[in-house]
């Protein structure tokens, strides 16, 4: 027993010896812990890194400078809401976080970097260079989410502040999770997006985002019946509003490889997200038919996953998507009794037909207009091969273009909200329709 | 140089494989006679445990136990006694030291006015009450009685049959024998002519009545404990196993000061070989002092180096109870308010009594609670060390910002904070014991906040580490063996050592260390980690207690004589229809 403890102490010895981990153990506040890294094109040199990080000042809550605006020095410092926002040209990221270091005080550590950012113009050249750098790399957080940026990445990076909470880490935790609320922009976590731009089966998306500088809200001088708009054909910037973060997630980049070919705009972003079964929860506005001008909201989530199948004629596939979609009633503005038993079918119809057009309009232009399978379909392709050397030498993501795509929903409206049944406003002489 | 060869040697043969020089261990060996009921197959299986135990020694007669370590005596009348009354006076004057030793007292007396008499017992030990009306009354006041016996020359056993009045009366013959009566108070009584005495129970000493349990506190259950006397111990168990093979055997311990120990097991049930080894054990302990139970364990454990105890330690009753009724084996000894009960498994340490007095499902969580306490007692700073300095990303990025902004004054690397907390922490625990009377626990608790607080204020620690030892703290006194908890404690250390070094890795290869530690010991034959390492029959009673009516079986690793516990259905009266005294109404409900 005593030589037992004896061996123990030596090994314990031993593997303290031989490791040498104990020079990688870092105390938490020798880090700044970088929020987002932007990446634009550079002018002198590759790239132009934008890194922003939380400063350790005033005891709990982070917002001590007040709103962003700051006085001119702050500005100077890259003093953001209670963090720092640096920009260095370099060539490679890694190199840059690196030269960073000469004028920060704490080791930048990526492990918790919540997004990389990329512009759309780098984005369009290709960023596999320095997705494969941060791909090796340690210290990458790797459910940092991907975007790419109407714009310029730095001035996304720079608008990064927090209006309702303290901590800014929390706001862009949760402003990334809004994806789940609305499905008007996917979550593409860095793991998987590196996986797609390699992968035989399916290509990358992320999050397209941008800044909105409140120019597209329309004065109100005008004297005129405005028309009725359910479609939701928004990129980041366009989407008509005034006040709140000028950031803006909303759409979805699309690429082939690691190159930027395409942008999708929010409706079509959610009826990519149903076919992905990335779709939790969102609401959607439908023109009443027999009511021009009237709108129906329903309140949209998946029933179950979406079913997919593929197969071949010869070696064009022949891709079926069956999507199950139940729906709530948010409001009937025409008071049309459509709750009854004999008119729900009518409603479901619509709303059915609706999907099933955006669904099939989404897919056919993401696959004659850009040629890339965001779908992952070739994972339900690969089935039909034996071997995986099989779909390789096939090469799925050529054939996709050719592929034959076959859409149907089944929408069924489960529920009227609170109210079964429409209450006709009562005016004093008459009774509304 | 050859020295240098010679370390090199030694180094090398601790992490060489050598080939185990078989070494005999004790172990129980399995007997199931559960279902013979005739003599012939009971025969047999007497045979093969004989057999099995060839081993073992033969354990020796409690009278013939101290013999060898005699002091040796300037005048030697060891072997037997004087017919004459002043040689036996003169001898066990001698044998006390008498004129310098005042404790022992000698009254010499006349029986009925004929006969020479004396009796000797150690003041202070002996009930005077029984002396005075029921041997010296009775020896001087029956004359009456001697009249008609003549010849006889030994009045002794007359007396002992018709004089005395005491409970218990016997005749001792051997000096060893009767100095060991005296010396446990009772009293010696020697009529002149006899080459034997009497001995009276009168053992009256002082005594702490039965208390509330102090270590081992429970909220539903029996609220008795042991107290440091041998006879009230045994009885304690007595009033809750009324069973007629409820077998108390006695072994005395020490050389000098001669500790009575009792081993307590059921005939019938326990494994006889249990029995055999803790007196083989307990006999063949040759040291001057053995005081109390606590220095008795370190006598007689298996593993004296493991970090885990071996044997449980328990002050209650109905806990020592239970576990002889699996078939375990209880050790008192006079003078220690506890009972050893072996051989136990690490998973039985973890247990209170409570679990089992609670319906399953409380007593169930409660048990799972206890599982994660002791968890958390041996972990949680090493865990906390290793990710704080290792892996940051686990942290919530919130949480993070905050640890790093209520560090960003402290000046001490992480490992330096938890040591400096952990170490004040043991320090306020052992001061608060130490401390005398009641203030020592409010003293405690208050210098445990005030150290939390203005260690936080002074930025000598971070507020997180605070509630990170404070739980760990929690976790230790949740653990319900005391001697378990200490071994938490020490381990705890290793484990932040361990996670300073290596972060999550040297947790690991800490508790794979550890566990290889547990699964090598053994608890009187029985591996320490047993139903789950070595896997045994499926317990009822391990993590999940399942209703008390599910336990059918008795522990598999103690070999118990009769493995089941109960009937398969315990809950007969579900098979009957209940008796109803009035006829049913249909309008009854």
């Amino acid at each position: 027993m005593f030589k037992v403890s004896k061996v123990i102490v030596l090994l314990i010895t031993f593997v303290y010896i031989l490791t040498g981990c104990t020079t990688d153990s870092k105390n938490i506040d020798d880090q700044a812990y970088a929020i987002m890294v932007g990446i634009d094109k550079g002018v002198d040199n590759k790239i132009r890194l934008t890194v922003q990080f939380p400063t350790y000042k005033g005891g709990g809550n982070g917002s001590s400078s007040g709103g962003g605006g700051g006085n001119s020095d702050e500005k100077e410092h890259g003093l953001v809401d209670g963090t720092v926002v640096v920009s260095i040209e370099c060539a490679t990221v890694l190199e840059g976080i690196n030269l960073l270091n000469t004028s920060t005080s704490r080791h930048i550590s990526l492990v918790h970097c919540k997004a990389m950012i990329f512009s759309e113009q780098l984005a369009q050249e290709g960023i596999n260079f320095y997705l494969s750098d941060f791909a090796r790399f340690r210290e990458t957080r790797r459910i940092a989410n991907i975007g790419v940026c109407r714009g310029k990445a730095e001035e996304y990076i720079m608008e990064n502040k927090t209006l309702i909470g303290d901590n800014i880490f929390k706001s862009i935790e949760l402003s990334f999770s809004q994806s789940k609320n609305s499905g008007l922009f996917p979550m593409m976590g860095f793991t998987n997006f590196y996986k797609s731009t390699i992968s035989p089966y399916s290509q990358a998306y992320s999050i397209y985002m941008g800044i909105n500088n409140f120019k597209n809200l329309q004065n109100s001088d005008k004297e005129k019946n405005p028309p009725l708009k359910t479609h939701e054909n928004y990129y980041p910037g366009d989407v008509p509003k005034k006040g709140n973060l000028k950031q803006e997630m909303i759409g979805t980049a699309i690429f082939n490889g690691d190159k930027l070919v395409g942008t999708l705009n929010a409706e079509e972003t959610r009826y990519f997200l149903m076919v992905v079964n990335e779709f939790r929860h969102g609401i959607l506005t439908i023109e009443d038919k027999r009511h021009p001008g009237m709108a129906i909201p329903f309140d949209l989530r998946p029933g179950r996953k979406p079913d997919i199948k593929v197969s071949f004629d010869k070696s064009t596939p022949i891709i079926d998507v069956n999507l199950n979609i139940e729906a709530d009633i948010v409001g009937i503005q025409s008071g049309m009794h459509y709750e009854s038993t004999d008119r729900i079918k009518e409603l479901s119809d619509l709303l059915k037909d609706t999907i099933e057009g955006g669904v099939s309009k989404t897919i056919k232009r993401v696959q004659k207009q850009m040629g890339t399978d965001i779908f992952g379909f070739g994972y339900y392709a690969a089935s039909k091969f034996i071997t995986i050397n099989d779909l390789e030498k096939y090469n799925w993501l050529s054939h996709f273009i050719d592929a034959k795509i076959n859409v149907s929903v089944r929408t069924n409206i489960r529920r009227t909200g609170l109210v079964a049944e429409t209450v006709p406003v009562r005016y004093r002489n008459r009774t509304a329709k | 140089m050859s020295k240098k060869k010679g370390f090199m040697r030694t180094l090398f043969s601790y992490i060489t494989y050598k080939e185990k020089k078989p070494k005999k261990q004790f172990y129980i060996p399995e007997i199931d006679n559960e279902d013979t009921k005739s003599e012939e197959q009971k025969n047999t299986t007497m045979k093969r445990e004989g057999q099995k135990n060839r081993g073992l020694k033969k354990p020796v007669p409690v009278s013939e136990s101290g013999k060898e370590n005699k002091p040796v005596y300037e005048k030697a009348d060891d072997e037997k006694i004087s017919v004459n009354i002043e040689e036996n006076i003169k001898y066990i004057k001698l044998k006390f030291n008498s004129p310098v030793n005042k404790d022992i007292v000698i009254r010499e007396l006349m029986v009925a006015k004929k006969y020479k008499a004396f009796i000797a017992y150690i003041d202070g030990m002996v009930d005077r009450i029984t002396i005075n009306n029921f041997i010296l009354r009775a020896l001087m006041v029956n004359d009456v009685k001697f009249h008609e016996d003549t010849d006889d020359k030994c009045k002794l056993d007359f007396i002992l049959s018709n004089i005395l009045q005491t409970n218990q009366a016997k005749k001792v013959e051997s000096s060893d024998d009767f100095m060991y009566e005296i010396l446990s108070g009772n009293t010696l009584l020697y009529v002149d002519g006899c080459d034997f005495y009497i001995t009276n129970e009168t053992k009256g000493y002082d005594k702490r009545g039965v208390e509330k349990p102090l270590i081992e506190g429970v909220v539903i259950g029996p609220q008795e404990a042991f107290n440091e006397n041998l006879r009230t111990n045994i009885t304690l168990i007595r009033k809750l196993i009324k069973n007629n093979n409820l077998t108390t055997e006695f072994v005395k311990v020490g050389n000098v000061n001669k500790q009575l120990c009792a081993i307590v097991s059921i005939k019938g049930i326990t494994n006889p070989a249990i029995v055999e080894e803790v007196k083989r054990r307990l006999k063949n302990i040759k040291s001057d002092m053995v005081l109390g139970d606590g220095i008795l364990e370190q006598f007689i454990e298996d593993n004296p180096y493991s970090i885990v105890p071996t044997i449980l330690s328990t002050e209650r009753p109905d806990r020592t109870a239970s576990h002889i009724m699996e078939g375990k084996v209880a050790i008192f000894t006079e003078g220690a308010p506890f009972a050893k009960i072996v051989p136990v498994t690490l998973p039985s340490l973890m247990h209170s009594p409570e679990d089992s007095y609670m319906r399953w499902p409380y007593g169930t969580l409660i048990r799972l609670i206890r599982f994660l306490a002791a968890f958390i007692a041996t972990l949680l700073p090493g865990i906390y060390v290793a990710i704080t300095s290792f892996h940051q990303e686990m942290i919530p990025t919130e949480l993070l910002i905050a640890i790093a902004k209520s560090k960003e004054n402290v000046p001490f690397p992480t490992l330096v904070e938890v040591v400096l907390m952990e170490l004040s922490f043991e320090l306020i625990r052992e001061a608060g014991i130490r401390i005398p009377g009641i203030i020592g626990n409010t003293l405690g608790i208050i210098g445990a906040l005030i150290l939390g607080q203005a260690a936080v204020q002074a930025n000598i620690v971070s507020p997180v580490l605070i509630i990170v030892v404070s739980v760990t703290g929690l976790g230790n006194f949740a653990i319900p063996n005391y001697s378990l908890a200490l071994s938490a404690r020490v381990s705890r250390f290793c484990f932040i050592i361990l996670g300073a070094l290596l972060g999550f890795y040297g947790i690991s290869i800490g508790i794979a260390f550890y566990i290889i530690l547990i699964t090598n010991i053994k608890s009187f034959g029985v591996p320490f980690f047993a139903p789950i390492a070595p896997k045994t029959k499926e317990s009822t009673d391990l993590f999940f207690r399942k209703p008390v009516w599910q336990q059918m079986y008795r522990p598999d690793y103690v070999n118990a004589l009769k493995q089941k516990r109960q009937d398969k259905i315990s809950r007969q009266w579900m098979k009957e229809e209940p008796k109803y005294s009035y006829e049913r109404d249909e309008e009854d409900d």
